[in-house]
């Protein structure tokens, strides 16, 4: 009873925190466009500094856990007859995404390709109006979700916890998560809702739909106190969002399980410590998420069958070797063992020795590992 | 052949004056022959027989039938191959009424159009051979043409239906002199055109965003009223009009 209590102060707390960040946003919009209109009343051409995301200017920070962007800045001014156009485009989306954060409508990639067209700036292909909405993100240094640009929904998150909606029309409702079986959709209604309640102690992250349902069928959620969330593959941002708000406001720890291949890994790194792709963001990562499976040790471990690595799928095991977050531990260890025995193993192939055998033998044994690294 | 152009032609050769040319012996013989072939001071078979046509009828001559943007002529000095003095006129034009795409080649020989196997002419080789992208000129999509019109005591065609130019080295060279001397006053008009465009381009990118700009950051802002940019564009256009008008002065 007493933990409920304290999680509602951070609720409180958490509510506090998103208004000021959503005010926040606001006012960096609204500094941009002040500072625009009084150069051009100046008759001085208006300029953005982008931060550069080069490769060049990326770097791994140790004590963020993540990939940074370094001091390298862009100027993109109107001046230039070469940038004014793209200026245009970027000081549009600004205008854009601040009509949409004022009317909470949330919009996708490919909305916002369209809704350009509606302003005579016309972009050229969705890829350019994609890298016009990075730039805006680099330049605010906050995620598209924050201005409500949101990419298509394919993951899902299923379990005892209770969220209020805050979202125009549902203001107020809340839902519990685990009222519907095939799991609850993570999209802006979701990722922008109060968390209020839950009586789970972790949550557990996993790259397949397939797996997902099978851990609701078998009950994961109430047998380990947990918070199922299916990634997609890759987990979106959204997805990550979601995943740092439940590990720091309701501080529940983070558990990954993935294929037992080198794209598994890579997942579980992703949403403990970002992507290169956005270097430019804080604030997506959960730092202290452990990948619990399915290690290239578990597959000779469970017996696991296996099938061959493809010449990528090696490629991949090598490039990744040189990323600075594979240099140590567990990561490099895992990834050196995938390289020896160039084999890989799905999280289906436990289905091998029956169906429940992944959530009665092996999920308990990696839970109870997990808790020493 | 006077007594003093004879003395200066033997200084030229080392000969002296008084030696006879039946009293030579072989080798000087050669060294006569060597020394007729490269003394310049000769002077140019008389061209007064040539009737040219003269820089200013065929300026009039293209203008008329093209109204070009650009038109440039030449007429060269008169010249010899083989003791036939001939003279080279040429002309370039550009756009205008020219419909034809790529390089056009008018030829001309003692004021008769040549029509046919234009292929094997000569000035069709000298015009082949030009790198025209240093001249800023695209060669297979300009509206371009080239007029050349050679004009001797004996045009030294190739067949008996006189049709095409032979390549003497002389008339070649004459040729491409002309050639390269037009389109150097063409590549000046591209270069010039292109900046134009080029300018006129940017002022239209400005007259196009700097009102997208204005409204986007004035509604960003929270402002009313939108800040004053037309001088902007002004301004951007104006440096552009000055640009234009030397343009137009100059060709004119």
């Amino acid at each position: 009873m007493a933990k409920k209590v304290t999680k509602k102060v951070t609720k409180k707390e958490t509510k506090k925190e998103k208004i000021d960040k959503s005010k926040k946003l606001i006012q960096a919009l609204k500094n941009h466009g002040a500072q625009i209109y009084e150069d051009l009343e100046n008759g001085e051409f208006p300029k953005f500094s982008i931060p550069n995301r080069s490769i060049s200017n990326i770097i791994y920070d140790k004590k963020l856990r993540q990939y940074v962007l370094g001091t390298n800045a862009s100027l993109r001014s109107a001046r230039n007859s070469s940038q004014l156009r793209s200026f245009t485009q970027l000081l549009w989306l600004a205008f854009f995404a601040n009509k949409l954060t004022h009317e909470k409508k949330s919009s996708t990639l490919r909305d916002v390709y369209y809704s350009s067209q509606a302003f005579a700036v016309d972009f050229e292909d969705q890829q350019e109006s994609d890298n016009i909405i990075v730039d805006l993100e680099a330049v605010l240094s906050q995620p598209r979700e924050d201005f409500f640009v949101f990419p298509e929904e394919r993951s899902s998150i299923f379990g005892d916890l209770t969220i209020e909606y805050t979202i125009p029309g549902y203001e107020g409702k809340t839902q519990n998560l685990s009222s519907h079986p095939d799991g609850y959709a993570i999209g802006p209604s979701m990722t922008s809702a109060q968390l209020t309640d839950t009586s789970a102690e972790m949550v557990i992250a996993i790259e397949k739909g397939g797996l997902f349902t099978r851990f609701v069928e078998e009950q994961v959620d109430k047998k380990f106190k947990s918070i199922i969330i299916n990634t997609g593959g890759q987990a979106p941002r959204s997805t990550r969002t979601l995943l740092k708000r439940l590990h720091d406001e309701l501080g529940l720890p983070v558990v990954i399980l993935t294929d037992g291949d080198v794209y598994g890994e890579h997942i579980a790194m992703v949403i403990k410590s970002g992507s290169a792709n956005a270097a430019h963001l804080r604030e997506l990562t959960v730092p202290d998420a452990k990948w619990m499976g399915v290690w290239a040790t578990d597959i000779d471990k469970f017996k696991l069958p296996t099938i061959p690595m493809t010449e990528s799928d090696i490629k991949r095991c090598y490039d990744l070797l040189k990323d600075p977050r594979y240099e140590e531990g567990l990561w490099k260890r895992e990834l050196e063992v995938f390289i020896k025995i160039k084999r890989k193993a799905e999280l289906e192939a436990f289905s091998k020795y029956g169906l429940t055998n992944i959530t009665e033998k092996y999920l308990p044994k990696k839970l109870e590992e997990s808790k020493s690294f | 052949m006077g007594p003093t152009a004879a003395l200066e032609f033997c200084k030229f050769a080392k000969f002296k004056p008084e030696t006879r040319v039946g009293n030579m012996t072989d080798q000087e013989l050669v060294k006569l022959s060597d020394a007729l072939q490269t003394y310049e001071g000769f002077r140019s078979p008389d061209p007064t027989c040539l009737a040219p046509l003269g820089a200013e009828p065929l300026e009039k001559g293209i203008q008329r039938r093209f109204e070009p943007d650009f038109m440039a002529v030449v007429q060269r000095t008169a010249s010899a191959y083989s003791g036939f003095p001939f003279v080279v006129e040429m002309g370039i034009a550009y756009g205008g009424k020219i419909e034809t795409r790529g390089t056009t080649v008018y030829r001309f020989a003692n004021r008769i159009p040549l029509l046919y196997d234009e292929g094997s002419d000569v000035v069709l080789k000298v015009v082949k051979d030009t790198d025209w992208n240093r001249y800023k000129v695209k060669s297979d999509s300009a509206p371009f043409i080239i007029v050349s019109h050679i004009c001797s005591t004996r045009v030294p065609y190739k067949t008996v239906g006189k049709e095409n130019v032979a390549d003497r080295p002389e008339i070649e060279k004459e040729l491409r002199l002309a050639l390269q001397f037009l389109s150097r006053k063409l590549s000046g008009y591209m270069s010039k055109k292109g900046q134009a465009e080029a300018a006129k381009k940017r002022a239209n990118l400005y007259s196009k965003y700097l009102p997208l700009v204005a409204q986007f950051c004035t509604e960003l802002s929270g402002k009313k009223k939108e800040p004053n940019y037309e001088k902007m564009i002004k301004e951007e256009t104006a440096i552009n009009n000055t640009d234009e008008n030397k343009e137009v002065e100059k060709n004119g």
